[in-house]
């Protein structure tokens, strides 16, 4: 009985973690192709390499240009590559600005 | 109650004059000699041109960043050589950043994207590497600035690591660590704020005596340090005014032991003796000669002539200082 009980108990966390795994927690955009993304902050040669080589090191950016006197980046991602939200906002906070509006366009 | 707020209106007032008149001094006059680049008569061009370094010979070398090139330029602005494209292999760059130039004439050059310090003749010629990115001896994030001294050592900045003209580590020095701005601006108050620390300092030098001058761009102010690193002093403090800064970039020292900064958020150029007492300072933001966008870089020629890289035009300045 005993071991009945520790099985179901054991499938049911084995299951609730393969769901929550295969669940999306991120918002991907497929197909995205341009990004453009409001940053408080930027104003120096010095912050806009910084931020610059960070979003240069996501996955299938393309090209990635900076517009200081705008305050915002722009970046062009490859075919067929999904857009990471929420991981384009990490990088830019890691960078040590603040993302605004984050503008994700397709083709 | 009227007498407690009129000294107290007292005091404010002295403080203030005291902040003005911090760093007074008087100074020769500058002009401009030349601009080279946008809208200027020299030959070269630039795109986002960030460091300038002069040799011996009067020749001077320009890390152009968004031309992943290093332009060598004589006196007059002419462009006698370039070399390197986009890239991260030997002789390539992705972000060429600081440039310095050793008593052999050999060129170094830091990649702020490719984190690496390349060495090159004064040909251009590709002749060793170091670096990997990283956070340990020898390994970068993101070089900036890089200067030489009497013997041949390299030194980069962020924290400050010394090599060896062939790139064997030497020492390392600093940390990462923020002045508050109410301190910088009340430096008067807080002279002496985390000695030794930097926030995104930009550019290093080393003077005469060999003594290393480190701009901390983001604790805005200037550290100087013996070449093993101990802290001797600081100056500036975050302000417009005369003696303080708004982001130091540039910094250089002349054969007097003058100390030139590049002042990039008050577009201006200032000039300390050696020990950081304000002489003079000029320039104001705009696009017309002797005007700057984001100075960020700053050589003097043997010949004594001061050349500026005016980041934001797209170009370099040359600027005559008379006593």
């Amino acid at each position: 009985m005993m071991i009945r009980k520790s099985l179901l108990i054991t499938s049911l966390v084995l299951l609730f973690t393969i769901a929550t795994g295969i669940a999306v927690p991120h918002d991907l955009y497929a197909g995205a192709k341009e990004v453009t993304i409001r940053v408080d902050g930027l104003a120096c040669p010095f912050c806009a390499y910084g931020l610059e080589k960070k979003l240069k090191k996501l996955d299938g950016a393309e090209e990635v240009n900076i517009f200081l006197n705008e305050g915002k980046a722009t970046l062009v991602f490859k075919d067929g590559v999904s857009v990471d939200r929420e991981e384009i906002e990490r990088i830019v906070k890691e960078a040590g600005f603040t993302p605004k509006e984050i503008e994700i366009r397709a083709e | 109650m009227k007498k407690g707020i009129h000294t107290a209106l007292g005091i404010t007032m002295v403080l203030f004059l005291l902040l003005l008149m911090q760093g007074h001094g008087f100074g020769g006059t500058y002009r401009v000699i030349k601009v080279i680049g946008e809208g200027g008569s020299g030959s070269a061009q630039f795109n986002e041109p960030f460091d300038i370094a002069a040799d011996r010979e009067g020749f001077l070398y320009v890390t152009d960043a968004r031309g992943f090139s290093v332009k060598k330029i004589d006196r007059d602005g002419r462009l006698v050589l370039e070399w390197g494209k986009r890239g991260a292999g030997n002789g390539l760059f992705e972000k060429p950043a600081g440039i310095a130039v050793d008593g052999e004439g050999n060129i170094y050059v830091s990649d702020y994207d490719n984190d690496c310090i390349q060495k090159f003749s004064p040909d251009g010629e590709f002749i060793l590497r170091w670096g990997k990115s990283g956070e340990g001896k020898g390994e970068f994030d993101s070089p900036s600035g890089i200067a030489v001294d009497s013997e041949n050592n390299i030194y980069y900045n962020h924290r400050i690591q010394k090599f060896t003209k062939d790139g064997r580590f030497l020492a390392k020095w600093g940390k990462k660590n923020k002045v508050h701005n109410i301190k910088s601006v009340l430096s008067l108050l807080f002279p002496e704020e985390k000695p030794g620390d930097f926030y995104y300092p930009a550019k290093i030098v080393v003077g005469p005596d060999d003594r290393v001058y480190v701009s901390d761009s983001y604790n805005n102010r200037v550290q100087v340090f013996t070449k093993d690193g101990k802290y001797l002093f600081q100056w500036g403090g975050m302000g417009f005014w005369r003696g303080r800064f708004r982001v130091p970039s540039g910094i250089e020292i002349d054969h007097k032991g003058n100390v030139y900064v590049a002042d990039y958020y008050n577009d201006r150029i200032q000039q300390f003796t050696g020990d950081g007492r304000f002489i003079t300072k000029w320039g104001s933001e705009g696009d017309e000669p002797g005007r700057f966008k984001g100075p960020t870089g700053i050589a003097v020629e043997t010949g004594g002539a001061i050349y500026v890289v005016d980041w934001g035009n797209h170009r370099v300045q040359v600027f005559s200082i008379s006593e």
